[in-house]
């Protein structure tokens, strides 16, 4: 395979529109573009194409949002692409997605935690969260009062809906879950920023 | 000689600074004494207000002087020993405090619960030999003496069972530092190993066993056992609604046995877990307290308050800060429903009387800002009222935007400034069978120059509606 040249890189040669519109739906609809998805036919994780895509003409999609009004945003350690509304600071009103994501995903490490497991498996397929820990989740009268304050307001199955569509759960039962890598970064973010913050 | 307050007052203030009687409470727990020191009381009174003005100052010191706390009946109780004036406060005041703070519910221990439970087996042997007759003195006051006991003990173990479920953030209070200095663990998990087992023996096992109905104790009965007995003691005389409200007592002591053991659960799982699994353990329950003190900020008394607040939390982490939301496609509402489609002829019906009469439709004059204005719009302004007073309008949500409907492109010259004219008619003279209610919700109406207008939105409700209604049920 020959090296891209640079205006292969930049522009939009190489890019099919019909992948390119794929991507930006994604990206609008507020989803995170992960490295890899899982595939419920065959049970497993799977490269992403649209992932590769952003990921080798990286300048040109930065490019492309940013005249949209927006920034491609990229973790590097979870592996994944996101669209960043650019705007003033002080309005609460677009950070209500960030906040409902934290909360949500902070809510099943904590109870997964308390249950004595290691947080590495809710990022497993083959662990992750079985029906009776969304039982058990649904149980728990404050868990539920958290969720309604963060507008959540039909608990755990609006939660789990909503992880889902934006790519941070995968489903990979009719009742069970485990975090995609996404998800799982901003629980390994919480463990770190509290050992290092002593 | 100094004021005084009255007890409803001093109580009132004790509340709104509740810090003072949570510190000398706890005090008085670590040194297990039922009483406080004045001078303890002067001194936490004087530090909490040190940064107060003045006047506030004062009220406080006044409303907690000994003097006042006694003539107000809050401190039952002033003894002098060895020189220091030692307070007896009112226990109910201490248990109302208690549960207002968590961390100061005194630990369930053994011997406590012992003496609850040798309290009901006297109660017991009494009832053995008593009348059971309505007009016994005694009898009554033993039921009622029962009765209370038992609301004590339910109270007493709901309250520890609150305490317990917050068991994670002690946990995590214990083990922070060892999680978080990998060369300390091993030294530490000893003295770790060592609290939580304290913990769980003198805590949590004495509670359990206390409630396991297959408990044998040497000296009587155990707690279930002995409830149920006097339950029965009660329904062989012929008491049966003491003996049911016993019995919804023993369901709910019985139902307290779960709680316990989850807890109890916890505890197992955490001694097993590796420091690795401390530290997740451990930044969960550091993080889920913020979310927790962020979720307090919605229980306050600010009605308006029930959402979270997202920007300090999110910022903390950063974690998808201003994430793209998902912008739904707003639909453009055709419905099936019946209601749908009584609106929408009752419209047409009433657009179509409009049309019908078009030719009386008044022709305003045009708006010129400069020549004889005030005049003009007196008779515009004539004309249109009589317009607006024979229209007929049906009951709306949104009364603003109904009357722009029917007035733009209908009436010929018409402008913005006409429909808040019409507008003031409805808001100060009566509308024809209806009223306006003005609500507080803001809407906009754009129009086709570009220009916005913002405006409150207005409810018409008439007497229609009903008609309608049975109109619609008959035909």
């Amino acid at each position: 395979m020959s090296a891209m040249t640079e205006s292969q890189r930049s522009g939009f040669e190489g890019i099919l529109p019909k992948q390119s519109a794929a991507i930006y739906r994604e990206l609008t609809a507020g989803k995170v573009i992960l490295r890899s998805l899982w595939n419920v036919h065959t049970a497993e994780l799977e490269d992403n194409p649209l992932y590769n895509l952003v990921f080798n003409h990286l300048s040109h999609f930065t490019e492309l949002y940013a005249h949209l009004g927006y920034e491609l945003a990229f973790s590097d350690a979870g592996g994944f692409f996101y669209l960043r509304e650019v705007l003033d600071d002080d309005s609460d009103e677009h950070d209500e997605n960030a906040l409902k994501i934290q909360v949500a995903l902070l809510l099943i490490g904590r109870y997964f935690a308390r249950t004595g497991r290691d947080l590495m498996y809710l990022g497993r397929a083959d662990a992750g969260l079985k029906d009776e820990d969304l039982n058990a989740m649904a149980a728990d009268d404050e868990y539920n009062d958290i969720l309604r304050t963060a507008r959540f307001d039909k608990g755990w199955g609006e939660a789990m809906d909503f992880l889902v569509r934006r790519h941070f759960v995968f489903r990979s039962g009719p009742e069970r879950f485990f975090l995609s890598s996404a998800g799982m970064n901003f629980l390994i973010r919480l463990v770190s920023a509290f050992s290092e913050d002593s | 000689m100094s004021k005084r307050f009255s007890t409803i007052e001093t109580t009132r203030i004790l509340f709104e600074h509740p810090r003072i009687m949570f510190s000398l409470i706890q005090r008085m727990d670590r040194a297990s004494e039922r009483f406080v020191r004045e001078s303890d009381l002067t001194h936490a009174v004087v530090e909490y207000t040190s940064s107060m003005k003045a006047r506030e100052r004062a009220r406080l010191i006044r409303a907690f002087s000994s003097d006042n706390l006694f003539h107000s009946t809050l401190v039952i109780d002033i003894d002098n020993v060895e020189g220091e004036r030692r307070l007896v406060f009112q226990e109910p005041l201490i248990g109302l405090l208690r549960a207002c703070n968590a961390s100061l519910y005194q630990e369930l221990t053994d011997a406590r619960l012992r003496t609850r439970l040798v309290g009901l087996w006297d109660t017991q042997a009494r009832l053995m030999v008593s009348s059971f007759h309505r007009a016994d003195p005694d009898f009554v006051e033993l039921i009622d003496d029962l009765n209370e006991q038992v609301s004590l003990l339910i109270g007493l173990l709901r309250q520890n069972i609150d305490r317990m479920q917050g068991i994670s953030s002690d946990l995590a209070g214990i083990s922070a530092e060892a999680s978080r200095s990998p060369e300390q663990f091993a030294q530490f998990r000893q003295t770790l190993l060592q609290q939580i087992a304290h913990l769980y023996e003198r805590h949590l096992k004495p509670t359990l066993a206390f409630l396991n109905p297959d408990t044998r104790l040497e000296d009587g009965d155990n707690l279930l056992a002995t409830l149920e007995s006097i339950k029965s003691l009660l329904d062989r005389n012929g008491w049966e609604a003491a003996a049911n409200q016993l019995f919804r007592a023993t369901l709910s002591l019985n139902a307290m046995h779960r709680p316990i053991e989850v807890v109890a659960r916890e505890v197992d799982n955490f001694l097993r877990k590796t420091r690795n699994g401390m530290l997740q353990y451990n930044a969960m329950a550091h993080h889920f307290e913020r979310l927790q003190s962020l979720h307090r900020d919605t229980q306050t008394q600010d009605l308006r308050k029930t959402r979270l607040s997202a920007q300090d939390f999110v910022q903390q982490t950063g974690f998808m800060r201003g994430l793209k939301g998902h912008s739904r496609p707003k639909p453009y509402a055709f419905g099936e429903s019946v209601s749908y489609f009584q609106v929408l002829f009752s419209e047409i019906e009433l657009r179509l009387s409009d049309i019908q009469r078009a030719s009386k439709a008044p022709d305003l004059p045009q708006l010129a800002a400069s020549t004889a204005p005030a005049l003009t719009d007196i008779r515009r302004i004539e004309k249109l009222f009589g317009w607006i007073d024979t229209l007929e309008l049906r009951s709306s949500p949104d009364l603003v935007k109904e009357l722009h409907g029917r007035l733009h492109g209908f009436i010929e010259g018409y402008q913005f400034p006409d429909l808040l004219g019409a507008l003031n008619r409805f808001s100060n003279g009566p509308v024809a069978g209806g009223r306006v209610i003005t609500s507080n919700r803001f809407r906009t109406l754009v129009h086709e120059d570009g220009h916005l207008f913002v405006y409150r939105r207005r409810r018409l409700d008439t007497g229609q509606k009903q008609n309608q209604i049975n109109g619609a049920g008959t035909s």
